[in-house]
Parts: structure tokens; C-alpha cells; sequence
């Protein structure tokens, strides 16, 4: 009550709640199979319609148990193909940007603001977006500090950086608001001042540099007024953030990449209740991870994901104890969210955390298909909590691309675009339609 | 002729609309002969009812598809051309002209197609250079002078901390280590780790979370720097720190706060009763300038950051004034980028030489991570960089000078070489048989001895780093250090042998301690534990009559990974004098040191795809097309075949076409196991099997057809390589990049051309190459860029 009370003090009102979303990227695919309930997958395996029926009626598969608390305000969502980006390790930008890009080593060119980014657009917060990554590219080793996962993108070109270190994105996020004392108010404008004059100072410079270095120099000036304009709402809210932040522990210098990953979840789930973001991408792992301290330690995802055994378990075998642990970790997630009382529910319920893969179906995603989950109420603008969804498989009648998916959320959550992202030429040559939302999932 | 008219008909109709720009302005006699191309060199495979591919060029000519797909079939053209795909190799090949002209009309015509966008940004990364072509950057055709872009360039994560290594102003590190003062400062200057040149001026940018890491360690610095004179402030208006607010040691004395020596054109700003003077304020500003940008500040520069404190002091007071100006300066542009303009004079061609200070920094940022040395600093600021040959004097003395650390020089040959990568391939440790800690990290010291020792001889650099049949085992390079440990472990043992040694305690008697430290520093700490390992090898050398290896010092004193060579610690002798020929028939060269080997294979086996890879791209500048997206690149695990066996998936028609150039180059190092072990027997999964090893390959495109065709083993296959021309030029296209930080142009020729000359004139001098690199129109002139103009301006006719 005293946390809702707080919450609408600040003008998070009943009517005017923000939409929070968590996008959770893994590696080397979403097995679908996996991920359906037994009931639903021996009743239609045949079926070549949109299957869309509520989940309470089926026992979740053994690796999503973690998730039956949250069952009423969980989606699984299937069939949907990807065929217009990039098949293999991963799709980079175009998993949640919707076009073909990249190589095997090359993340390639960012042709638009993927999903994660528009939604901060949407929902804006003092930290727009904010990027939380295990590791770098999808075979990077990288594991520590500002990485590129070439993934998330704020507009052609831009893409936007995560945060490998656990304790460095703690002082990035609370550090502000912990630190501050006595000459808070003094060093605010005197550091306002700096900034003002540094964006000043660049701007200048930007006139002497020839046209095709203006751009790059343009990113260091963005920076300088971003932080401005992200420090004035900062100041605004300090007495939340001091309230949100979880305690610093050990946990955020670990590197273990289970722990590390918790110490992520913990870092998002602060975040989004203290209200200095709304949007949150998670770089869950790449392929390079070795979950050596879920005693998988012999193989990286990658070994694991070309069919090695590891540890004395088969390859299934050790999939499965990574999914386990993601879904503990997404449970994590929403229970914390589910903790926080927010307008008549709680804050899970204005919140999406949609979990897939950046090579969607598969370890080498062939596109096909690619699956995902969700979690939480997404402020009930989608008809999606509490249900199993498949739409008819590639090529056939009904089928529906990923095209459609990101459509349909901009859509819901007031982005009135046509279509998002690019379209599959092979369903557009064969006359499927492929263009717009997804109206059945839009409440 | 009337198929031929038609498909010119449906181009030409279909260009004029959508994203594309019309042809039908284009000189007709020039788009005929791109539809001449595609008919007379794809209509093969490509037309008609069998059209292979899924690509029909009737499908152009019935232009029954709509105008989006019919610029996706265009652009499709287009990129099966830039990336050497189509024709394959074993149709008819485009000529070099067919091929040029081709690609220039199409791209012409596809301005603003997003995969032709896609294509020039990636012809900015180093992984895509090969796409220059080759033999137009060689063959002397091209005469236009050369230039590089107007540029900045964020600075490398090395100049970084080199900086923080030599202190900021604080104490320096020791051991090349940061300065205990800068423990919390952060790399700002992150680079993609990845095989290859890394450092790209058109590919590093500062952002948001450059500014992020630069803000923290700007106020840390700056904190640091003013924490003496603040105590000081604080202890002049409020008294010394009474001793009971003081923490206290473990006798329980008060410990007295101690702070490092503010600068002093800080302290008197800080320290100052009157408001603080311009002079004072300018003196900060250049000090400050001298810890983070190591270069002196502009006039108009000291105005600027005077105002700024001047501003600041106003509102905050003077301690606080001086603190905001002087993060500002640590945030500044300057302290993130080399600004390389070309401030000179525009001459006939367009360009901009680099003006003294511009010229001064880049010859120093050539070669070491840090600013210029004072006599470099001093030739810029007395008109004495103006000349080529007062450039060439300054990098031939930075080179010659023994004294100038030149980090740059091994770093490239870790980049074009990758075997410094073999720390991080993930091994299993069982399977080595041995100790595997610390192995790989050894056989890179190894490996860089051995690169620094050739570079150090400087004669026919590439051919002997190909086919060298002398290696570096255990030893610093430096004999006669060798000779001194190995003596001073033969005088300990020789004081030992006779004594008791075995039932020494930890502590060692002070009569030997005072003896054995006598002898030499490496046996400063030589406990009893210590003298009882050493003793054992010692005693085991002497009695099986071989000179033993050295221990103490900086070094690891583990001898498993003698292994990698092939060699047996119990047999080993160990050369005090080094290099010494290893076993010519067993291994020649990096390509064959276990490094290399290790770097380049995978968790559990050989990989000889990137290891073909590497050299068809690195050594013989040609391409191998990405990866297709729609295969699954995993090798059946049949445990009763060898890995070339395996490899026979690849043979299908869809996987050779790219693989054909690779795997005839990788499969040769199957005479290795994939820890770099010499082998003649190949173990297979299934277990106990074994089978033995087939290390024959097959060279192509050496360029001669002399050296061409199959070969043996790895050894003959760099034998070849390093008689090559194409491999000799191939070295210097990858040396221009790591020192131009950019790929070629085709305006580069006459540096290339200038620069391979060198190489071969001096009986292939890597000093020789270098410096007509950096004192080449390349290295010194600059022209402004527009964004759309990339550095590569043509692809490769192979």
C-alpha cells in the first residue's frame, strides 16, 4: 500500500500506468517442442489452423515449472516464421528488427530501431532502454563492461550498448541516488553546466570536420545530451531509486555466469520498480557461455548446441538444465515484478517479459518458426496472457511471420504502424498476406 | 540477339522504377554489355526450366514480377558479383573488365538499395578488404596520388592504458602494470576482440557508454589529483585531524591520512586566498592537458576552458571551478580522438598534408601507444616535419632507436597471425596427457620470441616466418641472460650436490642462503621447498647428462608443454643459445609452432577450414564467400573415420564451392593433433583405432602456376607459399592495414606497389616495408570524405 501510495505521489496514476517490457535474448534457439504442453502437442499435431486456447487446462512441460505460479499471465507463442532475416547463430539485429543482416562474425548494418528500442520511445524513462549482457556478440568471450551484442539498435546505425559488469551497472543505475549528500544541489548545477558546456564545445567542433566524421562525433554529442536530460529526471526521483535498489552484494562481481545472470535480473527488476526505465534487453548468454556452475562444464552452449555431450549428459539433457535455470530466472523476474502493488494489481501486470532466441527455432535457426514466450500482463492490451497460441505453420494458410508479431505489438502499445519490419519475398511471391497486426491477439 | 535485347529491355524498364536510380540516361552501349555479361556467362546455368538457384533470367525478361522483386533479383546480381560467388569456379569467369564494369553499373544504378548500402558498410571492415582488387592495386594501372580520409580516430584501448601504466601524474605501475593510484579507472576505449586487423578508424566511435566510462574516470582522476591540497585546505582552516577521529593500525597508533603530491598548478588554485589569476589557470590547463591528451593546448583552447572555470568558480567556488574544468578537459574530444585532418595546404590532387602536430602524433601512435618523444615534439614544433625526408628521418630514428618501446610491431604480427588467440581455445585438459595450465600462454611467449628474433634479423621477414626451421623453446631471446641463469643453476647446483639439501625445513641455513644469493638474485627467495624442486631437476639433468632449463625469474617453471614440440623433458637438452632448429621434418615456421596450431583448432579437434581459411584470405588476399545461411556447418561424428574422412560432406556440390578453397589448404595440418603435436598416426574416436595421417593438400592461386598443385605436407605447402609473389604482396596489403587503420583503395597503388618494392630491395626488410609505409602519401595526406564514400572503391577480379 505505502509502494502504491509512493507510485502515484510520483504521478504514476491509475489511467497513466507506464508499460514495462523485458526483452530476454538467449542463444541458440527456442525449442518449441519443448515448450509445449503435452496435452496440446498430441491433440494437434496434425492441426494446420491458429490453435489459440487458454493454458490452465494443461500441465506446463517439466522445464517451465518454474513458470505455474505465473500460468494466468503467461503466452506461449508459436508458428510464427522469421524467414526474412538471417538464419543461423543468429539473427542479430534482425531478431527484433525484422531484416536480413550480418554474417557469421559481422552483426552488419542496423537499418531501423529494433522492438526494444521503439517501445522506450513509447514508454520513455531516464534510462530509455537499458542493455544488460552476459556477453558480447553471439561468439564473443568478451565478459566484462560496455559490450555490443549487435542485437538492439535506437535507429539506423545507432546501435545501443550493454552492460557486461553486474557492478558497474549497479553504480550506472543507483549510483546517483545512493551517493548523494549535502552537496548534491551545488555539484547538480555545477555538473550541468559542464555538460551544457561540453555539448557546446562539440557542436562547434562538428563545424571543422569533414561530413563524413560529423556522424560519428554526432554520437559523443547525443551522449553529452542524452546524460543531461537523463540526469534532470533522475534528480526528480532519487528518494524511489534509494528505495528499489537492491542491496549490494558479492553477487555483482561474480562470474559465474549463473550467478551473474541473477545478479542481471535483480539489477532489471530494481530498475523497472524504481521507474528510472521501462525497457529492458537482457543478453541472457551467447554461445561462447559455459554454464560451468550448472555442472555443464565441458561444453559451451555451442558444443552443446552442435550435439556434444557434456559432463555425461546428452545434448537434450544439458539443454534442458539451461532452460530449467532460464525459467527459474524468468519466475525470479516476475515474482519480484508480481511483488510490487501497482494501481488495483501489481506491477507484473503492466509488464511484458518476452523471452526468445536471436536464431529463433533452432541452434542454427533455420527461421521457420520462432517461438516465444511471455510473461506478465502487458497492461492487458493483448489478448495473449494465460494462452497457448500457434499459428499454421510456413506456407500454409494463416501462417503469420514475426512481421506480424512486432506489429502487433507497437500497435497495442500506440505505435500505429502499418507494418514493422521487413517482408518474406517467398510468402509475398506466393500470394500469403503478411501485412499488419495480428488482430486476434490484440485485446 | 533477341533474347539478348529483351532482358536489356526489362533492366532497363525495371531500374527506372522504385528505390532505383532510371539507366535509361546511361549510355546504352555500356548497359548492353552488362546484359551481354549475364547472358554469355550465366544464361548457361541460369535461364530456362532448369534454372539452378532459384534464379531464372527469364524471370527478368517476362518482367512478371513486381517491381520490388525485380530489384531484389538486381541486387541479388550485384551481390553474387562483389562477393566472388557467381560465376563458380569451375564456369567461365568474368574478365577483370566484364567483371568492373559490370559491378559499376549495377551499383550505379542501385543507388540507394539497402544491400548495395550493406555491402559499402561492410567494405569498411577489415574482414571485407580482400574485396579490393588485387592485381589493379599492383599492376601500376592506377595513377592517382594517394590519399587517406580526413579522419578521427578513437584512440585504442593500448594508447589507454598506456596512459594509466605511465601514471597520469601519479607514480607509474610497475612491471607494465597500472598505477596503483588508477585502480578504478576503467578501459574506455573498447575493441571488438576478433580475429584480425582490429583497429579501424572508420569502425570505433564514442557513445554514450564511452562517455559513461570516461565521466567516472575523469572524476576519480581529478579527485585524486586534488585530495592532498584539499587536506591541506582543510587542515590550514580547521587544525590536523584530532588522533581519536583517526582510524588506527594494529598497535593502535593513529594512521595519519596520506595523499599523493597535488600537481602544483593545482595546489596553488586550490591553496590560493585570491581568486585564482589567468596565469594560474592556464598553467592547470596545460597540466591537465599533459596528463590526459599528452599534447599542449591551443590559444583558443586556454580561453575556452578559462571561461568554463571562470564560469563554474562563480557559481561553486574556486575548488569546485577548477574541478569541473578540468573533467572537462578529461572528457573532451581531444582526449578521446587522434585528430588526423590534413591541416596543410590543399595541393593539386585535393589533399591535405598533416600539419606538424598531426604528423607527430600519428608517427608515434605508428609504433608505440604514447605521445611523441621530445625529439620528435621538438622537430614538429621547429619546422622540421615538413619534409618526406624529415618524416622518414623521424620513423627510421623511432625504429632504430633500441631504446623506444615499440609494442605496435608484435601486436601486428599478433593480429595477422592470431596464434596469440591459443590462451583462449578451450581444451580439454585430460586429453593433453599432462599439466595443461599455463601451455598455451607459454607457447605464445615462445612464439613472439621467435617473430621478434626474425623481425630483429630483418631479412626475408615473411619467408622465414613461413618456413624457419629454428624455434625458441622456454628462452627469452636474450643469450646471453640464458648463459647467465643457466650458469648461476649449474653454480647452485654445484654448491648443493654434496650438502643435505633434501632435508632442509623451509627455512634454508643462512650459510647457504648467503651463498646461493651470492651467486645470483634468482634465488633471493629459493626456500627449501623451492631448493628441493629445483635440486631434483637439476640432479635429474646432471645424471642423464643434458643442460637443463631455466627456472625462477618472471617464468613458469612447468615443462609440459615441451610436449607440444614434441619433446621430452627427461631427453631435452636444453640450447642456452637460441633459436635452434627444432626438427625441419616435423615443423617449419609459425603455421606449424604449436601456437599457431592451437589458436586454430577447435574444443576437441583439428579445424582445418579456418586454418585453410586463414591462408587462403590472409596469405593469397583472396575471399571465401560468409558462411551460407541455410547450412548447418557440423561434421558427422563417425568414430571410425579420420577428420579428412569426415570432411567428405563437404565434397557435396553446394558445400565445395567454397570449401574447395579451403580445405585442400587446412588439411595438410592433420600432420598435427589439435594441441600442435606432430603426429603419424591420426587417433580416431572410436577407441584404440588409429589411422594414419594423410597430410597432402593442394595450392591454388599462389599466382604461379609453378608453385601451384598438390603438395605433400604443410611443409611443402609453405615452401611454396613463401616463394609466392601474390603471398609477398598479400603481407604488405595487411601491414597497410594495421598502420593505415582503413582497407586499401585503388588510389593506394602506388604506396602498395612502393611499399612491396621496398620490402623485396632490401632482401625482404619488415623495417624496410614499415617505413615506406608511414612515409608514404597514404600515411602523410588527407582529403575530406563525403559519408557515402567508403575506402574500398572496387572488387576483386578473382
Amino acid at each position: 500500500m505505502l509502494q502504491r501510495f509512493k507510485l502515484e505521489a510520483a504521478g504514476v496514476g491509475p489511467g497513466k500506468l507506464p508499460q514495462r517490457f523485458v526483452f530476454v535474448v538467449k542463444s541458440s534457439g527456442v525449442i518449441s517442442e519443448k515448450m509445449t504442453p503435452a496435452t496440446i502437442r498430441e491433440s494437434s499435431e496434425e492441426a494446420s489452423e491458429l490453435i489459440n486456447e487458454p493454458l490452465v487446462d494443461h500441465v506446463l512441460p517439466e522445464a517451465m515449472k518454474p513458470l505455474e505460479p505465473f500460468k494466468d499471465q503467461l503466452a506461449i507463442v508459436q508458428g510464427l516464421s522469421g524467414k526474412m532475416c538471417r538464419p543461423g547463430h543468429s539473427s542479430w539485429f534482425g531478431a527484433m528488427g525484422v531484416y536480413k543482416t550480418g554474417g557469421e562474425h559481422n552483426s552488419g548494418v542496423i537499418r531501423r530501431a529494433t522492438v526494444d528500442a521503439e517501445m522506450a520511445r513509447l514508454f520513455p524513462s531516464p534510462f530509455n532502454h537499458v542493455g544488460l549482457a552476459l556477453r558480447g556478440k553471439v561468439m564473443s568471450k568478451e565478459t566484462e563492461g560496455t559490450l555490443y551484442p549487435g542485437i538492439t539498435a535506437v535507429g539506423p546505425g545507432r546501435e545501443l550498448p550493454f552492460q557486461a559488469s553486474p557492478d558497474v551497472a549497479y553504480q550506472q543505475l543507483f549510483g546517483s541516488a545512493i551517493a548523494s549528500d549535502g552537496r548534491a544541489q551545488a555539484q547538480y548545477r555545477l555538473k550541468s553546466n559542464l555538460l551544457d558546456f561540453m555539448a557546446g564545445d562539440i557542436r562547434q567542433l562538428n563545424q571543422t570536420l569533414p561530413a563524413a566524421e560529423r556522424e560519428k562525433m554526432g554520437h559523443y554529442l547525443n551522449a553529452f545530451e542524452e546524460l543531461q536530460v537523463r540526469r534532470e529526471r533522475l534528480a526528480s526521483m532519487s528518494e524511489r531509486i534509494r528505495q528499489a535498489a537492491p542491496e549490494f552484494s558479492d553477487r555483482f562481481t561474480s562470474q559465474k555466469p549463473a550467478t551473474r545472470q541473477q545478479a542481471h535480473i535483480d539489477l532489471a527488476a530494481a530498475a523497472l520498480i524504481s521507474g528510472i526505465t521501462n525497457v529492458i534487453t537482457l543478453r541472457l548468454d551467447n554461445i561462447s557461455t559455459t554454464y560451468d556452475d550448472l555442472g555443464l562444464s565441458e561444453k559451451s552452449v555451442h558444443g552443446i548446441g552442435h550435439k556434444e555431450v557434456c559432463n555425461g549428459k546428452s545434448p537434450e539433457e544439458a539443454r534442458d538444465i539451461i532452460r530449467l535455470h532460464h525459467m527459474k530466472l524468468l519466475a525470479d523476474l516476475a515474482g519480484q515484478l508480481k511483488a510490487v502493488p501497482e494501481a488495483d494489481g501489481t506491477l507484473l501486470d503492466n509488464t511484458a517479459i518476452i523471452y526468445l532466441s536471436d536464431s529463433g527455432n533452432e541452434h542454427h535457426g533455420n527461421l521457420a518458426e520462432w517461438p516465444y514466450l511471455v510473461i506478465g500482463g502487458a497492461g492487458a492490451r493483448l489478448k495473449i496472457a494465460g494462452r497457448y497460441v500457434r499459428y499454421p505453420k510456413y506456407g500454409d494458410a494463416g501462417h503469420r511471420t514475426i512481421g506480424n508479431w512486432w506489429t502487433t505489438w507497437l500497435n497495442a502499445f500506440g505505435n500505429p504502424i502499418e507494418h514493422y519490419g521487413n517482408l518474406d519475398l517467398e510468402l509475398q511471391k506466393n500470394g500469403m498476406p503478411q501485412q499488419g497486426p495480428l488482430p486476434e491477439l490484440i485485446a | 540477339m533477341i533474347r539478348l535485347l529483351s532482358i536489356a529491355f526489362v533492366l532497363i524498364g525495371h531500374l527506372c522504377a522504385g528505390t532505383t536510380r532510371c539507366l535509361a540516361d546511361a549510355n546504352q552501349g555500356v548497359s548492353s554489355q552488362v546484359l551481354s555479361v549475364l547472358n554469355s556467362k550465366c544464361a548457361d546455368c541460369h535461364f530456362g526450366d532448369e534454372a539452378s538457384g532459384g534464379f531464372n533470367l527469364a524471370d527478368l525478361r517476362s518482367g512478371a514480377d513486381g517491381v520490388e522483386q525485380m530489384s531484389e533479383h538486381w541486387t541479388r546480381v550485384f551481390h553474387v558479383l562483389v562477393t566472388n560467388q557467381m560465376p563458380p569456379a569451375d564456369a567461365d569467369p568474368l574478365s577483370r573488365s566484364e567483371r568492373r564494369e559490370v559491378i559499376a553499373i549495377l551499383e550505379e544504378s542501385l543507388v540507394g538499395s539497402e544491400l548495395v548500402k550493406e555491402w559499402k558498410h561492410k567494405l569498411m571492415f577489415p574482414e571485407y578488404g580482400n574485396y579490393v582488387d588485387h592485381d589493379a592495386l599492383f599492376d601500376g594501372a592506377v595513377n592517382e596520388a594517394s590519399w587517406s580520409p580526413s579522419r578521427i580516430w578513437k584512440k585504442s584501448p593500448a594508447i589507454f592504458d598506456s596512459l594509466a601504466d605511465r601514471g597520469m601524474g601519479f607514480q607509474p605501475g610497475r612491471y607494465g602494470a597500472r598505477s596503483a593510484k588508477l585502480a578504478k579507472l576503467k578501459q574506455p576505449f573498447t575493441i571488438e576482440d576478433k580475429a584480425g586487423i582490429k583497429d579501424f578508424s572508420a569502425i570505433t566511435m564514442a557513445d554514450s557508454a564511452t562517455l559513461g566510462t570516461m565521466l567516472r574516470n575523469a572524476e576519480s582522476l581529478v579527485d585524486s589529483h586534488l585530495a592532498g591540497a584539499l587536506h591541506q585546505l582543510r587542515v590550514r582552516r580547521e587544525g590536523p585531524i584530532p588522533d581519536d577521529e583517526l582510524p588506527r593500525d594494529k598497535k593502535g597508533k593513529p594512521i595519519q591520512p596520506r595523499f599523493p603530491e597535488t600537481p602544483a598548478e593545482f595546489a596553488s588554485i586550490v591553496l590560493g586566498e585570491d581568486m585564482a589569476t589567468d596565469a594560474q589557470i592556464h598553467a592547470a590547463i596545460k597540466r591537465m592537458y599533459q596528463l590526459v591528451i599528452e599534447q599542449e593546448p591551443a590559444v583558443a583552447e586556454l580561453r575556452k576552458y578559462h571561461d568554463l572555470m571562470r564560469t563554474c568558480v562563480a557559481q561553486g567556488g574556486q575548488v569546485e571551478g577548477l574541478r569541473m574544468m578540468l573533467i572537462a578537459i578529461a572528457v573532451s574530444p581531444r582526449a578521446i580522438y587522434r585528430m588526423e585532418l590534413g591541416r596543410g595546404a590543399v595541393d593539386e590532387h585535393g589533399r591535405q598534408r598533416l600539419d606538424a602536430g598531426e604528423m607527430a602524433l600519428a608517427i608515434a601512435y605508428a609504433l608505440t601507444d604514447q605521445k611523441p618523444d621530445k625529439t620528435l615534439l621538438a622537430a614538429a614544433a621547429s619546422n622540421r616535419l615538413k619534409t618526406n625526408a624529415d618524416v622518414a628521418r623521424e620513423i627510421t630514428r623511432y625504429w632504430d632507436d633500441e631504446t623506444i618501446e615499440k609494442p605496435r610491431v608484435l601486436r601486428f604480427f599478433h593480429e595477422f597471425f592470431g596464434y596469440d588467440a591459443a590462451p583462449s581455445v578451450f581444451k580439454d585438459a585430460a586429453r593433453f596427457g599432462k599439466d595443461y595450465r599455463g601451455v598455451p600462454e607459454r607457447l605464445v611467449e615462445d612464439a613472439d620470441t621467435l617473430v621478434m628474433h626474425i623481425v630483429q634479423q630483418d631479412k626475408d621477414v615473411l619467408a622465414e616466418l613461413l618456413t624457419t626451421d629454428q624455434y625458441f623453446v622456454a628462452h627469452s631471446g636474450d643469450n646471453d641472460y640464458e648463459r647467465e641463469i643457466h650458469d648461476a643453476l649449474q653454480a647452485f647446483y654445484d654448491y648443493y650436490k654434496d650438502k643435505p639439501w633434501r632435508q632442509f625445513a623451509y627455512k634454508v641455513p643462512d650459510e647457504h642462503m648467503k651463498h646461493v644469493r651470492s651467486i645470483h638474485k634468482i634465488f633471493t627467495h629459493a626456500n627449501g621447498n623451492v631448493t628441493k624442486r629445483w635440486m631434483k631437476y637439476l640432479e635429474q639433468c646432471n645424471k642423464a647428462g643434458i643442460r637443463h632449463m631455466p627456472l625462477g625469474g618472471g617464468r613458469s617453471s612447468g615443462r609440459d608443454y615441451l610436449i607440444t614440440y614434441n619433446l621430452d623433458e627427461k631427453t631435452f637438452s636444453f640450447p642456452v643459445e637460441q633459436p635452434f632448429v627444432l626438427n625441419p621434418s616435423q615443423r617449419v615456421g609459425i603455421l606449424m609452432h604449436p601456437a599457431w596450431l592451437l589458436a586454430h583448432s577447435l574444443n576437441l579437434d583439428n579445424d582445418p577450414v579456418r586454418r585453410g581459411k586463414w591462408i587462403r584470405e590472409r596469405l593469397l588476399a583472396d575471399t571465401v564467400p560468409e558462411l551460407p545461411l541455410t547450412v548447418d556447418a557440423s561434421i558427422p561424428e563417425n568414430h571410425e573415420q579420420t577428420l579428412r574422412e569426415r570432411f567428405a560432406v563437404t565434397r557435396e556440390q553446394e558445400c565445395w564451392r567454397c570449401h574447395v578453397k579451403m580445405n585442400p589448404l587446412g588439411m595438410p595440418f592433420e600432420l598435427y593433433d589439435d594441441f600442435g603435436r606432430h603426429r603419424t598416426v591420426e587417433k580416431l574416436l572410436a577407441k584404440g583405432q588409429t589411422r594414419p595421417v594423410d597430410s597432402r593438400g593442394f595450392l591454388d592461386g599462389s599466382g604461379s602456376r609453378d608453385l601451384d598443385g598438390e603438395v605433400a605436407n604443410p611443409i611443402e605447402l609453405m615452401q611454396r607459399l613463401a616463394k609466392s609473389e601474390r603471398v609477398r604482396q598479400s603481407f604488405v596489403r595487411h601491414a597497410f592495414r594495421y598502420w593505415m587503420g582503413r582497407n586499401e583503395m585503388l588510389s593506394d597503388s602506388e604506396t602498395l606497389i612502393r611499399a612491396d618494392r621496398a620490402y623485396v630491395e632490401s632482401g625482404g626488410s619488415f623495417r624496410a616495408l614499415v617505413i615506406s609505409l608511414l612515409t608514404s602519401d597514404s600515411f602523410m595526406y588527407r582529403k575530406a570524405t563525403s559519408s557515402e564514400q567508403v575506402p574500398a572503391q572496387s572488387t576483386n577480379a578473382n
